[in-house]
Parts: C-alpha cells; structure tokens; sequence
C-alpha cells in the first residue's frame, strides 16, 4: 500500500511537484468526535480507489506531479508545539510556489496553518465550516474547532461559511469583526430558496485565499460519520459548485481539507473526502494551467 | 421467487394465467470477479430476488402495470469466476429470452455481466447501449483483465454498439482520451466521439443541467439500458461496491430513463452492482424497483 494521496509513488521531491500534500493527523480536542489523527492514513488509503481525471474541471492534477509530504512530528506538549510543524510546513511549499493541499486532523489545524500564511505576507481565508468557530476558549484549550476561526482572524482575514452551529457569544464576536458569510441554510440548494452568492463567501477577502474546508459542512446525507448527526448541512453539489466559484473569483495557494472523523468498517466517508481533495487539486491544477489542462 | 428454472416457458409460482405478450424474464448473474474496493455483489440477485415479488406486485405510481408472469433464471452458479463462462451462460439464457418473446432483464452481479446479454444481441450496430453509471467503464483493461468491470462499456464499443454514458463523474485520463480524443474537455458536460462506433458521455453536471436531451439527439431506435447502481446518490443508494458522492436521486433517475425510453425501443436491460454487504435493505429495493420498471413500464411509457 503506498502512502501517497492518490498516486502510486511520489515524485523525486518536492521540488518535482506542481502541489504538495500535507497529512496532518492533529487530534487534540474535537468538537464532533475523536477520530481525526486516523482521517490523513484512512484519506490516503481511499484516495488509492479515486479515479484521478475529474471530468468537470477537466484535467487531471497528479499527471504534473503530486507530491504527498510524511506527515509531521507534532508535540502536544503546548499548543505552539503542536501547531508550529504546520504552520511551517505551510509556509515552506507555499513560499516555494507550490500548491498545498493538508489532510487533517480537526479544523483546529487552521491555527497552525494561519501562523505560515501570515509569516508570508498573509491572504485571506475562505473557511467552510459547519461550526463558525469563534469562540475564545474551549475546555480551556485555545486551537480547538470551536475557536480556529478566531484564531486565524488574530492574523489574517477571515470569512467563516456554511455553518449551521454557532454559540451566541461567537455570533456577536463574528458579528463584531466582520467573520461570519452566509450560513448553510443561505448556500444550500433547494426548490424557491435565494440562495447566497459566492461573492458573499470571499467578500472582502483578498485576491490570494487559503481555503479552509471542514467536512462537518456537508450534511449527514451525504457523509454519515460519528458526530456528524446536525441536519441541514451542504449537499456535496453545493459544496462543489461553492468551491468552482470560489476559484473563478480568487486565486488560491492551497487548502486544508478537515473534520473527517473515520467510522470503523464503513469506506465511504473517507472516499468522499479523498474525491473532494481531487476536486480542490484538480481547480487549482486548472487555475494555474488553464490551457491544455494536464499534458 | 422461482429460482434456477430450466425453462424459460414455466410460468413463475403464483403467477397462475397466461404470460402477458410482452412479458420480461430476469438473468440473475452472480458474478463477481474483479470488484477491488467492496467485495460483495455476487450476492446481489439473492437480495433482488427477496424483494422482487413485493416490487413487482406493487405498483410504483399510479398507471404503471402489474407484472406477472415473472420468470427467474440463474444463468451461472456464484462460484463462477471465469469470464468465459459468464458471458456464456448470460448469453445463452438471454437468447432464450428473447427467442421466447420476452424483455430480458439481467440482475448483477458486477457489470462485467453486461458483456454477456449483449453477446445475444447480433446486430450491435443497431441498439445502443446506454449507460447509467457514476464511472465511465471505458478502459482497455485493468487489473490484468480486459473482463473487469472497470471495463465493461470499453468492451460494448468493441462490439460495435453505439454507446450513450449518462451522470458519469468518475473516470482516468486514458480512457477518455483514447475513446473520446485526446484532451477531450468533459467540463462542458457532453463529450461526442464520432466513432464508429459513435459515443457521447454526459457528466453529472451535464445531466444536472439540463443536457439529457441534447445528448439524446440521434440516438438510435432500439436501446439497452444499463444501469450500474452507483449512478444513484450513495444517501439513497448506499449498497454499492464503489460508492461515489454526488449521485444522482431515484426520481431524477426515472424521469432520466423516460426520457431516453420515449419514442424508443427497449430491447433488454440490466441493473448491476448491488453489494448487499454495504446495504441495510433500501439499495436491494430500489433494485428490486428499477428491475420491475424496466420490464413493465418501459413498454408503458408514451410512445
Ligand atoms: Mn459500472
């Protein structure tokens, strides 16, 4: 069994890759259920059954190389620790102009992540969540899902989308600063509903954006796992069709794929998130080869 | 449900008058050879066939006949693994069929068994095939064998049917390549291959949108539906080997096959793939359905 996120082999090296894949097995202090630091091993091993051209955005992203980099030592001794491994991570492919692509570990990651963003020069950050993820604290612990919002609004621009749970008080400080876009029940499509523009997703964001996707924002439906039980959550063609917008409108230098929580004996979670990490390499591979996709 | 019958004439228990004129049979194919994620739909046609009689006795929706007359044949035992003898098997209890005047219906098993109730087709040429699937099926070979199920629709081209694939959203690069060209650009929607024989894939997004009916310009007459499970939403059809996110719903389903039914022919069908070991139940139902719909209300359907 390789390790690599869908490809055989990897590369020579990094430096032999057009985008980077980063497992991160964070998993400190989930809001769903624990599970997360199983998802980048589970992830990989699901990737190995996707079908690597994706046909809407017509290419396929590993025939330029896709490199999926060992997962990183994390210390959990203290929360700087833990998440400086990734923020310098982040900061080292995406400063060498690579495309990044982190399979988490909990949305707390985006703590770690922000923390390179922001040491090279900063962007804006498309957060897809379905908690908004502005509190201060939980259980005492500062990089947790509830708070990676937060977190990353310390240092970069941020929109908080798609969330369909939010505690009052991280509503009023979302509110406060500006955090919060449109919640599920104004980007998930139904029959006479108005729905909430992409623009509303990336307003007053940057051009260049990382994109922070947590799996909890899909609905039950469509990816069944422990702790994933709120309703209303986004159809996997909301999803979809949110993030080609998001890459029509700004340029992005990677993402972090998140939240997915490994259910024992069950595939299709993790497949669905190996699919979505296609989906993400595949907008950016077209992003930055436009013509003649993957030759 | 009668199972293993020797000939197509017996009628089924319980079905007591006369077959009806256009009545259909089931092939029950429990092959299973190269399903390289979940294992499992060898096991298929016994689940179909423990829901079939409640399918077929209940109407779907209102104006849709009542089948009787069902007749189920186990065209090959499930420890049969050899393609060869699939093929064979499907082939001949197929030919029966339609020697017989009825409508074959071929229950999987995975879709390798397709190749089998096509080989009782001669005339390839003039019946396409059309394909519900979330995977395109096209490649030359894989995992060794030109009889994986990864390459069943690659193997009806071979023979010469003209193919239209419909809600595919999962393929690799070669396959589209060789069979539609090179760089062909599925982000449109609708890919067209000249041929011959002549093929168009419609993505999902393509059916989503609106495209069935551009994809259907000149497809011909006399068509063979298959329907490969994972076409359906795994929220509603989670009983698959190889589940794909963003399927389609059971009505957008239905609503899809009468489109392509009006005005046409249906010359034989089958429904592939079930694997009852991801199933609780539903996805053996809606097999059960979709067979008993194939084999009535298609000769319903407005002409
Ligand atoms: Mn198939």
């Amino acid at each position: 069994m390789t390790d690599c996120f869908l490809t055989a082999e990897n590369p020579e090296d990094a430096a032999h890759a057009w985008a980077v894949v980063l497992p991160v097995p964070f998993d400190r202090c989930a809001a769903k259920a624990p599970g997360a630091r199983l998802a980048p091993a589970a992830v990989i091993a699901a990737s190995q059954q996707v079908e690597t051209h994706d046909l809407e955005a017509g290419c396929d992203p590993t025939v330029r190389g896709l490199f999926t980099a060992p997962p990183p030592e994390l210390d959990y001794v203290t929360e700087d620790a833990a998440l400086e491994p990734i923020g310098g991570a982040v900061e080292a492919h995406v400063g060498a102009g690579r495309f990044a692509l982190l399979l988490g570990g909990e949305s707390a990651v985006l703590a770690g992540s922000a923390r390179g963003l922001a040491r090279l020069g900063g962007c804006g950050v498309v957060r897809l969540e379905g908690v908004l993820g502005c509190e201060d604290v939980r259980h005492g612990l500062r990089a947790v899902p509830r708070t990676a919002t937060r977190r990353a609004a310390e240092l970069l621009p941020v929109r908080s989308s798609g969330w369909r749970l939010a505690a009052e008080g991280a509503r009023a400080f979302a509110g406060a600063k500006d955090l919060a876009g449109p919640d599920a029940r104004r980007l998930a499509a139904r029959p006479g509903a108005t729905l909430a523009t992409a623009d509303e997703v990336v307003a007053g964001l940057p051009q260049d954006v990382w994109l922070a996707i947590d799996l909890g924002v899909l609905d039950p439906s469509v990816l069944p796992m422990p702790g994933n039980l709120e309703p209303g959550g986004l159809a996997y063609a909301d999803l979809t069709a949110l993030l080609a917008a998001v890459f029509a409108s700004r340029r992005v230098l990677g993402a972090e794929l998140t939240g997915l929580c490994v259910p024992a004996g069950d595939v299709l979670p993790a497949f669905v998130a190996a699919r979505l990490g296609l989906r993400v390499l595949a907008l950016a591979h077209r992003q930055r080869y436009p013509a003649g996709a993957d030759g | 449900m009668a199972r293993a019958r020797e000939k197509i004439e017996s009628p089924a228990p319980g079905a007591g008058a006369r077959l009806p004129p256009r009545a259909c049979g089931i092939v029950a194919s429990p092959y299973e050879a190269t399903a390289s994620f979940v294992a499992g739909c060898a096991f298929g046609p016994e689940a179909i066939a423990a829901e079939l009689e409640a399918a077929a006795r209940t109407a779907l929706r209102p104006g849709f006949a009542q089948v009787d007359g069902w007749t189920w044949v186990e065209a090959h035992h499930r420890s049969v693994v050899v393609p060869d003898v699939m093929r064979r098997d499907v082939g001949k209890w197929t030919r029966e069929l339609l020697g017989a005047g009825r409508l074959p219906i071929l229950v999987g098993g995975e879709h390798t068994v397709t190749a089998g109730a096509l080989a009782a087709f001669d005339d390839a040429s003039s019946l396409t095939v059309v394909q519900f699937d979330a995977h395109a099926d096209l490649r030359q070979a894989y995992e060794g064998t030109p009889w994986n199920h990864a390459c069943a629709m690659r193997r009806a081209l071979d023979r010469g049917h003209p193919l239209l694939q419909v809600g595919i959203r999962s393929a690799v690069r070669e396959e589209i390549d060789e069979v539609y060209g090179r760089g062909a650009d599925g982000s449109r929607g609708l890919l067209v291959r000249r041929g011959p024989p002549p093929a168009r894939l419609l993505t999902r997004s393509g059916l989503r949108e609106g495209g069935l009916d551009d994809a259907l310009r000149g497809v011909g007459e006399r068509i063979y539906v298959t329907i490969d499970l994972d076409v359906l939403d795994p929220g509603c059809a989670p009983g698959v080997g190889t589940p794909e996110p963003d399927g389609l719903s059971f009505w957008e389903l239905l609503d899809a096959l009468e489109r392509v039914l009006a005005g046409r022919t249906l010359a034989g069908a089958d429904v592939v793939e079930l694997c009852p070991a991801r199933d609780d139940g539903r996805t053996a139902r809606l097999a059960a359905r979709l067979a008993a719909w194939l084999g009535t209300a298609a000769s319903a359907v407005e002409r």
